[in-house]
């Protein structure tokens, strides 16, 4: 009995200073001195610009990948071909890898010295340090979550149920439409909603890709960040807490629609 | 029925749909490819080419270089430590949110994903808060290696309870209850019986746990202050060096860690595999 | 529709599923294709759905080559041993999927729905969801649904294998009267003799691969065509050299011609009959059964030896001998033997 309250202590404890605390500090020290700085920060033109770009490059990286999440977890699932493996690893590979290092790549093929940079230079394209590279680099590193989360769920199903729909005279479309995707619709929203909080809370290939201008190529985390080394403290928390209240609503989300995942 | 009639006919439907259902794979597959190629697998080329586009010797100055050195000594044993602590924290957290109940489980349960939905940089910031210069419990190990272990700690926190979570719901008590019975004292059924369960599962949480705090960098920037040499870890060093203007190195410093990292994987990957050959059989 | 199997074949790797198989299944006729797993009568109902394509061989309905057709345009029905329910829709919309996607006016869907599921008992379940029911009314739902396009055949792939013993037994009386109603051709797949011996008008046997017999259930259990068959369809004991059925062995206090020793050595009384094991002298085990009747007029008793011999279960007039010698059966039923009249002993070869 004493041994159970004993773990009990140490993992709860262990959470408490690891998780709880901090998020209970970004929402003290944010309303520490009142209202006044949080809405001085928030409506400052930069931070609204910089939670634009966030938002536009999460609102075209999220319903990319979720196709391709749910294209490539139907080909690992139910057709063979020679590459399955690696087409796995491939997919998880941006959770392997540094988010600088992606930057990093992707300075290499859009920078205007790049393999690519060249070909966009020269029809005025800018991708690097604009939009574009902001867009390319959310998406690159949001890849695998909704097929990781689609894979799983397709492989418990199984298929019968679209045998049984074929029988009963569906055609291929119509078995996607109806039997495939609401079957795996919970686990596909799931994905989303893993992917949409990875797209917000992106920062180290953008810090490396956006050129980090004020006003034009900041995105909300970079924002954070620039505030903080301007010892605008008032600032950088009044953004967080944005970030933060996201975070909870993701957590919600994710709390409530885990268990509906389950097929 | 006539044999020719019947046979001319009928072999071109049955080709015709195995052709077409080839035909749909290779088109998906067509798309898929094609999307990775673009997203993935150029950039990595590209940074592969770079690191040894001005020849080995410039490679290997890259990466031999004092600063570039202590970054990858430091980013290796910090998550070391890192993991470490996650298999021992993440196990018995995921041991209590399991086998134990108390008011506000589900509360405690859902907060683990938290790492996984909040910003690296708002958890930087928070950690740097509560634990740095204007702490307000007088704790201040900003600037430090410890803030690296304290930050890498936060991030990796999900992975090991996760993994482990499943594993422990999914186990048998009648196999714990047939060790008792047999005379075992509880502490000998955690070490003979459980934990060989739950070793797989912890594995698999070790090594994402591993391959995220060796690319860590949103919660390191604010709290760690990287100090070159002393609490710059690699992925602060390659975006200083990016901006110096030296791509190459960096990408070469990047190689190195992909490839010290690629390496780790498959350790672990081959370690798993020993731990679970009885399910083979 | 009746269905012609032509030599189907068919090999998953190195595993023969199906080789060389021929059948054909009249219309209105319900047919049951009995054998123990592995023997590939799944294969052979899928390939007849659509859902696998044959090797080699073609199959027929109606008449006409479907080898090549895909299965939603087959106009089968099919029902799966475990459902296949479509779990995210309640039993109704389950049920009107085929209507629905042939964009059948909603009046006509509800009226049809409605219909199949009086038929089918689960009328109050309409908006309810698979989860919510028992293994057999789901099962009874998968039926109603694969009905409700009126498919010209009806295959279902051991459908009851995964309900407990007493909702098999009423579903299997269940889908007799069905039968009797719906007047669909229906094949079904199991690997219960029994089963196939009391629903079916016809059973198709097979083993490995290959089509051992097709019959009445009489036929099968009178004149099998094969070991195999007389094995597998009701039971067989060894009785000295030859093969007889548990009820055919005749128990006597004193010897006979032909009759072989044995020691009783377990009676057990199941109700109207008894089940008695006994042992020959080379320590091989048989079993008999006898009528409570019977029993009691022997006054057995464990440990007795007695002598044991094969009686026929029917006397047909100077025809059909108690009994099949082993090793000498082949594929053709000719093997009876015109032998001794009225014959009360077993001849053994």
């Amino acid at each position: 009995m004493a041994k159970r309250l004993g773990l009990r202590a140490v993992a709860l404890g262990y959470l408490l200073v690891i998780l709880l605390a901090p998020l209970v500090m970004i929402f003290y020290r944010t309303f520490e001195n009142g209202l006044k700085p949080v809405w001085d920060a928030l409506s400052d033109p930069n931070t609204v610009h910089a939670f634009k770009i966030t938002l536009i490059a999460t609102a075209i990286a999220v319903p990319v990948n979720t196709v391709f999440g749910v294209l490539c977890a139907l080909a690992i699932v139910r057709r063979r071909f020679r590459g399955k493996g690696l087409l796995n690893a491939f997919i998880d590979l941006p959770l392997a890898l540094s988010p600088v290092v992606v930057g990093l790549a992707l300075f290499l093929l859009y920078g205007r010295t790049g393999w690519f940079g060249t070909w966009f230079a020269d029809h005025g394209i800018q991708v690097l340090f604009a939009l574009p590279a902001i867009v390319l680099a959310t998406i690159f590193v949001s890849v695998p979550f909704v097929a990781r989360e689609v894979i799983p769920t397709l492989r418990e199903l199984g298929n019968e149920q679209e045998q049984a729909a074929a029988t009963l005279g569906a055609t291929r479309w119509q078995r996607f439409w109806r039997i495939t995707l609401p079957s795996i619709r919970w686990a596909v929203i799931y994905g989303v909603v893993l992917t949409t909080a990875r797209c917000l809370g992106e920062y180290g290939a953008v810090a490396v890709v956006s050129g980090r201008v004020e006003g034009q190529t900041e995105t909300a985390t970079l924002r954070v960040e620039d505030y903080t080394l301007n010892f605008n403290t008032s600032g950088a928390y009044a953004v967080s807490v944005v970030l933060a209240a996201t975070a909870v609503l993701v957590l919600v989300l994710m709390t409530l629609i885990k268990p509906r995942e389950a097929v | 029925m006539e044999a020719s009639a019947a046979r001319a006919p009928h072999v071109r439907p049955r080709e015709a749909a195995r052709a077409g259902g080839r035909a749909s794979t290779a088109i998906s597959i067509g798309i898929i490819s094609t999307f990775l190629t673009v997203v993935v697998v150029l950039p990595i080329a590209a940074l592969v080419w770079e690191s040894h586009k001005s020849g080995a010797d410039a490679f290997w100055q890259a990466v031999s270089n004092p600063l570039a050195v202590s970054a990858l000594k430091l980013t290796f044993g910090a998550a070391f430590i890192v993991v470490l602590i996650n298999i021992v924290f993440g196990t018995v957290t995921a041991w209590v949110l399991v086998r134990d109940d108390f008011p506000g489980r589900s509360i405690v349960n859902a907060v683990i994903d938290l790492p996984f939905a909040l910003p690296t940089i708002v958890a930087g910031l928070t950690l740097l808060a509560l634990y740095g210069p204007r702490s307000p419990i007088g704790i201040d190990v900003a600037y430090t290696r410890t803030a690296i272990v304290l930050a890498l700690c936060f991030v990796t926190l999900p992975f090991v309870v996760r993994t482990v979570q499943p594993v422990l719901l999914e186990l048998d008590t009648e196999m714990e209850e047939a060790a008792r019975s047999l005379g075992a004292r509880q502490t000998t059924v955690f070490r003979r019986i459980v934990l060989p369960n739950l070793l797989p599962g912890i594995l698999s949480g070790a090594v994402l746990a591993l391959a995220r705090a060796l690319g860590e960098i949103g919660s390191l920037v604010l709290i760690a202050g990287n100090i070159p040499g002393h609490t710059q870890v690699v992925s602060v060093y390659v975006l200083n060096q990016i901006e110096s203007g030296d791509p190459s190195g960096a990408a070469a410093v990047a190689v190195v860690l992909l490839g010290a990292s690629f390496v780790l994987l498959l350790a672990v990957g081959a370690l798993r595999f020993f731990v679970t050959r009885y399910e083979r059989g | 529709m009746s269905i012609e199997i032509r030599n189907v074949s068919k090999r998953f790797g190195s595993f023969v599923a199906l080789d060389d198989v021929s059948l054909e299944i009249p219309q209105g006729s319900l047919t049951a294709v009995l054998g123990p797993s592995g023997s590939g009568k799944s294969t052979l109902l899928r390939i007849v759905a659509g859902l696998e394509r044959p090797d080699s061989g073609e199959v027929f309905l109606s008449g006409e080559d479907a080898t090549g057709i895909a299965p939603q345009r087959r106009d089968v029905g099919f029902v799966f041993q475990h459902y296949a329910a479509f779990k995210h829709m309640t039993v109704r919309d389950n049920v009107a999927f085929a209507l629905t996607i042939r964009k059948r006016p909603k009046q006509e869907i509800r009226e049809r729905v409605d219909e199949l599921l009086a038929l089918v008992q689960l009328q109050g379940f309409a908006d309810r969801y698979p989860s919510r029911l028992s293994g057999g009314q789901r099962q009874r739902m998968a039926l109603a649904r694969a009905l409700a396009a009126k498919p010209r055949v009806l295959l279902l792939d051991e459908p009851f294998g995964a309900l407990d013993a007493r909702v098999r037994a009423e579903l299997r009386d269940w889908l007799r009267r069905l039968h009797e109603e719906v007047h669909v051709t229906t094949v079904f797949v199991t690997h219960d003799q029994e089963e196939a011996m009391e629903v079916a008008d016809r059973v198709a046997v097979m083993d490995h691969g290959r089509l051992e017999q097709v019959g009445a259930p009489a036929e099968l259990y009178d004149e099998p065509a094969s070991e195999f068959v007389l094995r597998f369809v009701g039971d067989a004991v060894r009785l000295g050299s030859s093969l007889v059925r548990p009820h055919e062995i005749v128990l006597k206090r004193w010897p006979g011609d032909g009759a072989v020793e044995v020691e009783v050595e377990r009676i057990a009384v199941l109700g109207a009959d008894a089940r008695v094991e006994l042992v020959e002298g080379n320590g091989e085990r048989l079993m008999a059964r006898l009528r409570r009747d019977e029993l009691e007029d022997l006054d057995l008793a464990q440990g007795e030896i007695v002598w044991a011999s094969a009686e026929p279960f029917r006397r047909l007039a100077g025809d059909a001998k108690a009994g099949r010698p082993l090793g000498n059966l082949g594929r053709d039923v000719d093997a009876v033997d015109h032998g001794a009249a009225g014959a009360a002993a077993a001849e053994v070869d």
